[in-house]
């Protein structure tokens, strides 16, 4: 019994209980704010994405609240409730310290276990439809917009290796997405140059996402291939 | 794509250039073997690209040959040469300092967590091809030309023509080594950089902490979604991160060890991430810095600690200079940029604004920090943990290492702070969220290191691996 008890005063127990102690007061605080029944809260909080980005990963709303605003709200109360329980026990201060890095990383390895889930979730995902696939059904998968790996493809069997085309598109090239679409198809097209590396002139165009591009094509080019109404390739006529 | 073994085996040759560097280099006793192995992955890859960059700018077409031959003939001269020092005595031998015990308790839920996050890294890195935005707007597209063409005769008219090169030259040689252009295996690099990032932070923590706590404070570093996010994908800033950090660590362990092997490898690391990223150049000037607040509180004479400074900074701004003189010269001030070149930041042409809405400028930045650092799932709560550490701290209790790293960390701050508020940059970190996590992630794992060292309990004695 002493044992016990002597467990239950260390600053980590105390931390772990201030934690669950607080967890509880916000998240029912939150329920009976917005009027959210218990199961549809934890619901939520269990389907919570936490999306991953290049510039930034957001962090997630539950119903309009920032979750990171949930979590300093129970760190924050679960400090008090330390200081409060230091008062009562007479606890040193290093051990009011000890306990609320405790709560702190209560509250981090809680935040860990969410994301560290949902990011499994989504790897695991992933790697089931990724399994067994080249990196040209990759592509195909992730870029099915305008399919512009497979148009790349298109364009390269029928121009030479190093050619240097202008691209003609009713895109707007100076925002996105135009600009990623332009520069897809720069990437995967090279050594033939759409972007004026090489500073030839162009031999070729390539008519991406125009309308009506069949009657689009210029004076001394004729038409090398016809994707669709679209997408076609154009090569100057030889004099 | 080729089985994971043989991609395995293409990363080979970085650790064989690096590791001559190394024992070449080094006058005392290696570090432990996981370290050594780090250590050289970081200096083969800038040996590797640098060497490049001088064949580019001498005009001679990086293929195969001329790129891997003269580098295994430099290796081969470096290990004779430490052969030889070995034979006259004048080196302790390649033997490898005792690595770390075994794990128990904790240390066990720790290390299984990092060697999950690292599996992660590796199948996204080995699994996903070239996808984001800016790999293919410039530095995989760059990587590409210079893949095809084998030469800088157009490096003028590529996209972001006066950016540093490393990681567009390095997946160059990724591919020269591969064989063939393959949009996967140019992501193979990044994962390694964070293998030996782990490595030198648990390197460094496990000198002042205790196993458990080492391994934890990488813990705290791979909690972080957004840092790991860019672990897996084929940006830069993962690249400066492992420089920029490990240049600082070095230091510090050069301060403790005084083994000239931490400090010119800091110094190669320093002008490496100058070689990065643009921002890394001013890195190096902190990093000088810091190496200043260490000699000036060295009992050395000034003679010893003039050598010192020199020692590093001789490497550093050197590989600076190398490139920045080359693009300046080459590229013409003054001369105009074609379009795809023209959307980079222009450190030649950075407007300073001082104009009356300075202040109401400088709430909007700091406003935005504070939503980036503690509203954002980037960082998890490590910079509310790092916050409430520097409260409890007390001066006098209050390490070197806690002392320098917590400069480090102001000099950071500091330096983007005055960058976002009197540039014209200020319109990035206002108007996007394209750019304030990612300059923010090239110090960040300075926080969970202060947050360790702050918190460890004084009673407990760490572990001192040699």
């Amino acid at each position: 019994m002493a044992t016990i008890n002597r467990h239950l005063k260390t600053p980590q127990t105390i931390a772990f209980f201030a934690v669950a102690f607080s967890s509880v007061i916000v998240f029912s605080g939150l329920c009976h704010m917005l009027g959210i029944p218990g199961e549809d809260f934890f619901l939520s909080l269990r389907e919570l994405s936490f999306p991953q980005n290049q510039n930034i990963c957001l962090s997630p709303l539950l119903f309009g609240v920032n979750i990171y605003r949930l979590f300093y709200a129970i760190s924050f109360l679960a400090c008090i409730l330390l200081y409060l329980a230091s008062r009562i026990l007479k606890n040193k201060q290093r051990d009011f310290s000890s306990a609320v890095f405790s709560s702190l990383f209560i509250v981090f390895a809680l935040i860990t276990a969410i994301t560290a889930k949902s990011r499994i979730i989504d790897s695991w995902n992933l790697a089931k439809i990724l399994s067994g696939k080249t990196t040209e059904e990759k592509y195909t998968m992730f870029y099915n917009t305008r399919n512009i790996y497979s148009l790349a493809q298109y364009y390269k069997s029928h121009l030479s290796e190093r050619q240097k085309v202008q691209l003609v598109t009713d895109l707007d090239l100076s925002k996105d997405p135009g600009m990623i679409a332009q520069r897809m198809l720069a990437y995967f097209l090279y050594p033939i140059d759409v972007r004026g590396i090489r500073q030839e002139p162009p031999t070729a165009l390539i008519f991406f996402a125009k309308h009506n591009a069949l009657a689009s094509v210029p004076e001394g080019f004729q038409i090398l291939a016809v994707r669709d109404e679209e997408n076609l390739i154009a090569i100057r006529k030889k004099e | 794509m080729p089985p994971f073994p043989s991609l395995l085996l293409l990363h080979a040759p970085p650790l064989i250039f690096g590791f001559s560097l190394l024992t070449a280099l080094s006058k005392e006793k290696l570090p432990p073997i996981f370290m050594c192995l780090a250590l050289s992955y970081g200096l083969g890859t800038g040996l590797i690209s640098l060497w490049m960059f001088v064949l580019g700018i001498c005009h001679i077409p990086f293929h195969w040959t001329a790129i891997n031959v003269p580098l295994y003939l430099f290796s081969i001269l470096l290990y004779s040469f430490s052969l030889v020092r070995i034979k006259m005595n004048k080196h302790p031998g390649i033997s490898f300092s005792k690595n770390p015990g075994r794990l128990a308790g904790a240390s066990i839920v720790f290390a299984a967590f990092i060697v999950i996050s690292s599996i992660g890294v590796f199948w996204a890195a080995f699994n996903i091809p070239i996808l984001e935005w800016d790999a293919f707007s410039t530095h995989a597209f760059n990587a590409k030309v210079f893949f095809y063409e084998k030469t800088f005769a157009y490096l003028n008219s590529q996209p972001h023509a006066n950016y540093p090169l490393h990681i567009p030259l390095m997946q160059a040689w990724l591919s020269t080594a591969f064989g063939s252009w393959n949009d996967q295996v140019i992501k193979t690099l990044f994962p390694f950089y964070f293998l030996s990032l782990l490595i030198i932070q648990y390197h460094f923590l496990i000198r002042h902490t205790t196993q458990p706590w080492s391994l934890l404070g990488l813990v705290l570093t791979i909690s972080s979604p957004f840092l790991i996010y860019h672990a897996t994908i084929g940006y830069r800033d993962f690249t400066l991160l492992f420089f920029n950090i490990s240049a600082i660590l070095l230091l510090l362990l050069w301060q403790e060890e005084k083994s000239g092997i931490y400090l010119i490898s800091s110094s190669l690391f320093s002008g490496l991430s100058s070689f990065t990223k643009l921002e890394g150049g001013g890195y190096l000037l902190i990093h000088i810095i810091l190496l200043t607040a260490i000699l000036s509180r060295s009992q050395a004479p000034l003679r010893e600690k003039s050598k010192s400074f020199l020692r590093f900074c001789i490497p550093a701004v050197g590989i600076f200079l190398l490139f920045h003189i080359y693009k300046y010269f080459s590229s013409g001030v003054s001369a105009a940029l074609p379009p795809q070149a023209q959307e980079s930041l222009d450190i030649y042409s950075l407007r300073i604004d001082l104009s009356g809405k300075l202040l109401a400028r400088f709430g909007i930045v700091v406003n935005r920090f504070l939503y980036n650092l503690f509203l954002t799932n980037n960082w998890n709560i490590i910079w509310l943990m790092l916050l409430f550490s520097l409260l409890k701290i007390k001066k006098k209790a209050c390490s070197f290492e806690v002392k320098l790293l917590f400069l480090a960390l102001l000099l950071f701050f500091s330096i983007y702070l005055a960058g976002y508020v009197l540039t014209q940059h200020y319109y990035w970190v206002a108007e996007t969220e394209t750019v304030l996590s990612r300059s923010l992630l090239h110090f960040f794992p300075l926080a969970p290191i202060l947050v360790i060292l702050i918190n460890f309990p004084g009673d407990e004695t760490p572990r001192r691996p040699h």
